[in-house]
């Protein structure tokens, strides 16, 4: 590897201007609910036929990049998540955007993204193969225990009642059962319609639990005087202010990079399980979900180390880590390259030269951010009854763009009545996302770890990885219920 | 409407669903179990699970209710004046009223087409919100026209 090749071929003037075209691309499409990093990879992969090998993947990786933060700004400004991985971001930006603090929350969200992808990045360019050496560790069991400490986070983000937000996390588990099952090849609660049998697909249900839900209650709040907006607070933010949290940046970014890491998790459960951790960790965890810095700055830090991080698995394996970077091993293939173990002996200035390309584009995906702040904080200055219709408008559009199929459209605002009236009566919503996300991967490698030890429920406890998880799941489960104990204990002792 | 009339609603509600799990499994999931644990297994645990957790909270919350009914400290129902109450009810329709707009949106959004439709839902939308501005209309029908133009000439999204 030659470092001064490498830098030329990352700083040439093709290269940076389709870096700055595939991030804006990105920010606008993970922006728009509905619409996500993936799709919008996939429709650029034609342009990239006739740009060199190192150009088009900094095309496709700045979409990628920037779809992954796009998906906060949405989520931040009128709480409907852009993309999956940005629907924890939506817990604290959005109380934060209504107290008047939009731009400091978009800010925050910028600021963390950069430090988590520039952080992801240092991982991958230091540590790539040592890391995927670990990744390949993880099986049918590993998942299952990975997945099952993921929905262990519907404790921390259950609201007041632990149980309610059980109860929705396990609606959100019924909802991942709908369709064929994967190891049976079995219809499940799909009632004979065809719509059904591929699945319940997350954007529909994302788009009408948080939108839908909030357009609902916007609505029945008209008697508010018409036209009221909320007042963005004219704040000067600097970089250096996300530094304060620089221990949660840290924690959370390292969380990404490992959730990241192995293959077919994704952004949306790194971002959660960061939040979860902050909340746990958090000297004030009450102030969570009333618009907290530090739940925002976690999942965003979260979500945004996902990016470097997946590109381990693909470019020391040929895995791709997710369904963005399946899209990139494409674009890979298209271009003549062989993603796996001899890339860093056989094309050694090209790895890197992507390697720092993607530091190149986080930098730049926050100098575009910072650009358009003011801009994307004004959509708070619209009249809620312009701003509605037009939500109806994306947010439809959004859920029937998934598959073109008008069913997604009407699960999504039967979804979202759902969803207003459960909240009415105290439940919190996250918790049904979290199940849906989950779901699957959770049952599909039970079953499928079960099958292969011949119906053994060893295999989980056989293997250390799978154990660590358990006993991590099983402490994120009953941890909260006993702090509660413990606090009524230390409050009784103080009053005698 | 208090905390214990919500639990209990939550409670029967998801018991509710719990029930209808446990019993559409047998009749709309076959038993082709080529696997270890079938495909009725999951469906079966999160049933059972919903009918466990929504007994947990009624029983707890009908426990809870009885011990501060003892104490003197049962919350009282809120005594709403008959026209703030006719308000709220008046919103919470509302509400519903838009989210029947939107469901008719979405279904007819692939009968009729695209501007059709949305054009009829900007004016029920508007209208609803009892808008009288020329210009607020405008601008949403601008709206959508960009909207359409975005998502068929950028994104590829054939709208019908």
């Amino acid at each position: 590897m030659n470092i001064a090749t490498v830098l030329q071929m990352v700083f040439t003037l093709p290269n940076l201007l389709w870096m700055n075209i595939g991030i804006f691309a990105g920010i606008i499409v993970g922006a728009l609910p509905g619409l996500t990093g993936t799709m919008a990879i996939a429709l650029l992969l034609p342009v990239t036929y006739g740009l060199d090998s190192v150009t088009s993947m900094m095309l496709l990786l700045g979409v990628y990049c920037g779809g992954i933060y796009g998906g906060s700004i949405t989520a931040i400004l009128i709480n409907t998540p852009g993309t999956p991985a940005s629907a924890a971001t939506s817990l604290d930006g959005y109380p934060l955007a209504q107290k008047g603090h939009a731009l400091k929350a978009l800010h925050m969200a910028l600021s963390a993204s950069l430090v988590g992808g520039l952080i992801s990045c240092a991982v991958l360019l230091f540590a790539a193969p040592m890391i995927a050496k670990f990744a390949l560790k993880f099986g049918a069991a590993e998942y299952f225990a990975l997945a099952l400490f993921g929905l262990t986070i519907i404790a921390g983000v259950g609201g007041k009642s632990q149980i309610k937000g059980l109860l929705m996390g396990f609606a959100g588990l019924l909802l991942s059962c709908v369709g064929i099952d994967s190891l049976d090849g079995v219809a499940r609660f799909t009632f004979g319609n065809v719509n059904l049998t591929a699945g319940i697909s997350q954007i529909p249900v994302l788009i009408g639990l948080f939108a839908i839900t909030e357009i609902m209650k916007k609505v029945r709040d008209i008697h508010a005087p018409i036209g009221e907006t909320v007042a963005v607070q004219e704040e000067k933010i600097h970089f250096s202010d996300v530094l304060r949290y620089w221990k949660m940046l840290l924690k959370s970014s390292g969380i990404g990079v490992f959730i990241g890491a192995v293959p077919g998790t994704g952004a949306a459960i790194s971002s959660f399980m960061a939040y979860n951790e902050a909340k746990r960790a958090s000297k004030t965890p009450e102030e969570f979900g009333q618009g907290s810095e530090d739940g925002l700055v976690a999942c965003e830090a979260a979500n945004n180390a996902v990016t470097g991080a997946t590109l381990i698995p693909l470019l020391t394996l040929g895995i791709p880590g997710d369904t963005n970077t399946a899209v990139l091993l494409g674009a890979l293939t298209m271009q003549g390259i062989v993603a796996g173990p001899t890339l860093f002996t056989k094309q050694a200035n090209w790895v890197y030269a992507i390697m720092i390309g993607m530091i190149v584009i986080n930098l730049l995906m926050y100098l575009q951010g910072r650009l358009f702040i003011r801009g994307f904080a004004n959509i708070n200055k619209v009249p809620t009854k312009v701003l509605v219709p037009m939500l109806v408008v994306l947010c439809v559009i959004g859920a029937y763009a998934t598959k073109y199929n008008v069913f997604n459209a009407l699960l999504m605002v039967g979804i979202g009545i759902f969803g207003y009236f459960m909240q009415k009566l105290d439940f919190p919503l996250t918790p049904m996302v979290i199940g849906l996300v989950l779901g699957n991967l959770c049952e599909s490698n039970m079953r499928r770890a079960l099958l292969m030890s011949r119906g053994s429920w060893l295999v989980f406890v056989k293997s250390p990885i799978a154990c660590t998880f358990l006993i991590l799941a099983a402490f994120m489960l009953f941890f909260p219920m006993l702090q509660k104990k413990l606090t009524k204990r230390r409050a009784q002792k103080r009053a005698q | 409407m208090t905390q214990y009339k919500k639990d209990m609603i939550s409670a029967l509600v998801f018991l509710i669903i719990g029930i209808a799990v446990l019993i559409s499994v047998p009749t709309t999931i076959s038993d082709k179990q080529i696997t270890g644990i079938g495909p009725r297994a999951f469906p079966n645990f999160v049933g059972v699970c919903m009918v466990a957790l929504s007994l947990i909270l009624g029983i707890s919350t009908f426990v809870r209710q009885q011990k501060l009914v003892r104490a003197g400290k049962a919350e009282k129902p809120r005594q709403v004046p008959a026209q703030k109450r006719k308000a709220c009810l008046q919103n919470e329709l509302r509400a519903v009223l838009a989210a029947l707009i939107c469901l008719v949106y979405a279904w007819a959004f692939d009968k009729v087409s695209y501007f059709v439709s949305t054009f009829v839902l900007i004016t029920a939308l508007l209208a609803l919100f009892r808008v009288k501005k020329p210009l607020s209309y405008i601008v949403c029908y601008i709206g959508g026209v960009v909207i359409w133009a975005c998502f068929n000439y950028f994104f590829s999204v054939r709208l019908p």
